[in-house]
């Protein structure tokens, strides 16, 4: 299984790849930073465009699906999966050291960015009563942290059964992100229950405290923690059944 | 496959020394019958499967090897169904007809990847010895990519030799080889059956495997066309009537020379002025042909043999 992991890891790690990777992640830090030098009451426009409307809704998912849709994909469109497939190693150590190698290289770059993303929002800020404390800087800054890896979670497991059963894997993922999470969740509130993105939000929140609501208000999520969390659950157990079943039963090209 | 005269359309019975057997095999892809009702067994030797492009033969093999399932019928390896016991595949090597590598590897790196894969005991030495059976010592630092085709092959091999398997399918391994490699490739192929290792090949070029392969399957449109020794396959072509194409400066005298000739199946005046001869003794048409040439005074413009494609040749054996 870790063969497979660090093979995956060569394929995902193209300097190209990880340049994009790294400058779409990098984009809600850079905005950040401009607005805390914009303007004074910089806390809540930060949360407010940057993380409601640039760093949950675009750059997670393009992120994740960049690098999801490509694990198994590529081996598909390259023909290269069957100098795994034609090893003695079982099936589900191949989609397990796929999607923890996704997870490895999505979490690093999100994670750490959305982090400092958070971090230019609530250090230093001189209208809280601390500039440096438990509820008013970790406390947020875990909830980002946290509600990205869920997204991430669920978005690679969503997305590397996608890049194994369509050529146009990507273009799906950006559809569904646009047009499910974003057009039709806008429209149709049931929805956010079955919406990735309505489950990072909502953990997002719930870990963050009260100075993350503004996100929870733009985005429009309001759905309890339980059912969030069990979603993402649902979607990565589910997901990864599929991906499994798929790798088993398809004609290896 | 058991040595001897060739089967023609004729499935093979199964023997207890058999390895590979695929048992009533279909395989189809919407309405297209990519295999049809194939039938037969492979054991310890060289045996070539051959056969025109898009025969199924690759097609086959991957139902061999577990990469496809079936439509119909059963593959099993060492008494196995290959399907979904990722464990055979610690005695079995294949070679995919595709090229693609890793190329961010270097070679030595891509057999170790394969190394690993097998999770062998002395990986190092594995891999030395798989690099060095295919001579590719000197350029094993090197990334794939800077590799030519044949280098590109002879890597492929090593990593599918590094487990030293008893069963090696190799699908196109000749593809992007030059003579010297394939020279090569036969004595490793010959070292490696002399050790009891059942060996597969598959062709579609009907020279390349008849100093190699002990026996021949032969597929054609799906099926399974003929099946034997090399010789007797060679025999069953060599009887297949010949249509040559003959023009001359006295097209009649030719056909009026000709038309009573033992070698000599048909003529046919052609409205171009050439002549189409069709015969099943290739060798006597081509000696009496200069000789009534000679007697009527005209002069041999063109002799030129019609429809030589492979596939034309194996559809023969199909139809006969």
């Amino acid at each position: 299984m870790l063969t497979v992991f660090f093979l995956t890891l060569r394929q995902l790690t193209g300097t190209r790849r990880q340049a994009i990777l790294w400058l779409f992640a990098a984009l809600p830090v850079a905005l950040a930073i401009l607005i805390r030098n914009l303007t004074d009451n910089y806390v809540d426009i930060i949360l407010g465009p940057t993380i409601s409307l640039v760093l949950i809704p675009i750059v997670l998912p393009l992120v994740v699906a960049i690098l999801a849709t490509t694990a198994l994909g590529e081996d598909v469109e390259d023909r290269t999966l069957s100098y795994i497939i034609l090893r003695p190693v079982a099936r589900w150590q191949i989609v397990a050291a796929k999607y923890i190698a996704v997870i490895v290289l999505a979490a690093v770059p999100l994670l750490l960015l959305g982090a400092v993303t958070a971090a230019v929002a609530f250090v230093g800020d001189p209208n809280a009563e601390s500039t440096f404390d438990y509820e008013t800087v970790i406390k947020p800054i875990l909830g980002v942290v946290a509600g990205l890896a869920i997204g991430i979670a669920a978005y690679a497991a969503a997305f590397m059964w996608l890049g194994l059963i369509s050529g146009q894997a990507l273009g799906i993922a950006i559809v569904y992100v646009f047009v499910w999470e974003g057009i039709a969740a806008g429209i149709f509130g049931g929805i956010r229950y079955l919406s990735i993105r309505s489950y990072s939000i909502i953990t997002m929140q719930d870990i963050g405290g009260d100075t993350l609501d503004t996100i929870g208000a733009i985005a429009g999520s309001q759905i309890a923690l339980n059912v969030a969390l069990g979603g993402a659950a649902a979607v990565v157990i589910a997901f990864l059944v599929l991906t499994l079943v798929q790798l088993r039963n398809m004609d290896v090209p | 496959m058991s040595a001897g005269e060739a089967t023609v359309n004729d499935n093979v019975g199964f023997s207890s020394d058999a390895t590979i057997v695929v048992d009533n095999v279909s395989k189809w892809f919407g309405n297209v019958v990519a295999v049809n009702e194939v039938s037969l067994e492979f054991g310890p030797g060289i045996t070539g499967l051959l056969g025109p492009n898009g025969a199924g033969k690759t097609t086959l093999l991957h139902m061999m090897t577990g990469l496809s399932a079936t439509s119909r019928g059963e593959v099993r390896v060492l008494g196995q169904p290959v399907r979904d016991d990722t464990q055979l595949y610690r005695q079995i090597g294949v070679m995919t007809e595709h090229q693609a590598v890793y190329d961010f590897y270097t070679g030595r790196e891509f057999v170790q990847l394969s190394a690993r894969m097998h999770r062998l005991d002395n990986i190092p030495d594995a891999v030395q010895r798989a690099i060095e059976a295919v001579n590719m010592t000197d350029a094993q630092d090197r990334r794939l990519s800077t590799y030519s085709r044949g280098m590109r092959q002879r890597m492929r091999l090593a990593a599918t030799l590094v487990h030293d398997p008893p069963i090696l399918v190799l699908d196109e391994p000749l593809n992007g080889t030059d003579p010297r490699q394939r020279l090569e490739f036969h004595d490793l192929a010959r070292s490696l059956a002399a050790e009891g290792r059942t060996i597969v090949v598959s062709s579609h070029i009907l020279e390349e495997v008849e100093t190699l392969a002990d026996n021949i399957v032969l597929m054609v449109s799906g099926k399974l066309a003929a099946s034997g020794d090399f010789r007797s396959i060679r025999a069953l072509l060599d009887d297949r009537p010949y249509q040559i194409r003959v023009t001359s400066t006295n097209p009649r005298a030719l056909a009026g020379g000709l038309i009573g000739s033992d070698a000599v199946t048909s003529v046919t005046m052609e409205d171009d002025g050439s002549i189409l001869f069709l015969t099943n003794d290739l060798p006597s048409l081509q000696l009496q042909l200069a000789g009534v040439a000679r007697d009527a005074g005209a002069v041999l413009q063109t002799v030129e043999p019609q429809d030589e494609s492979l596939e034309s040749v194996f559809t023969y054996i199909v139809e006969r």
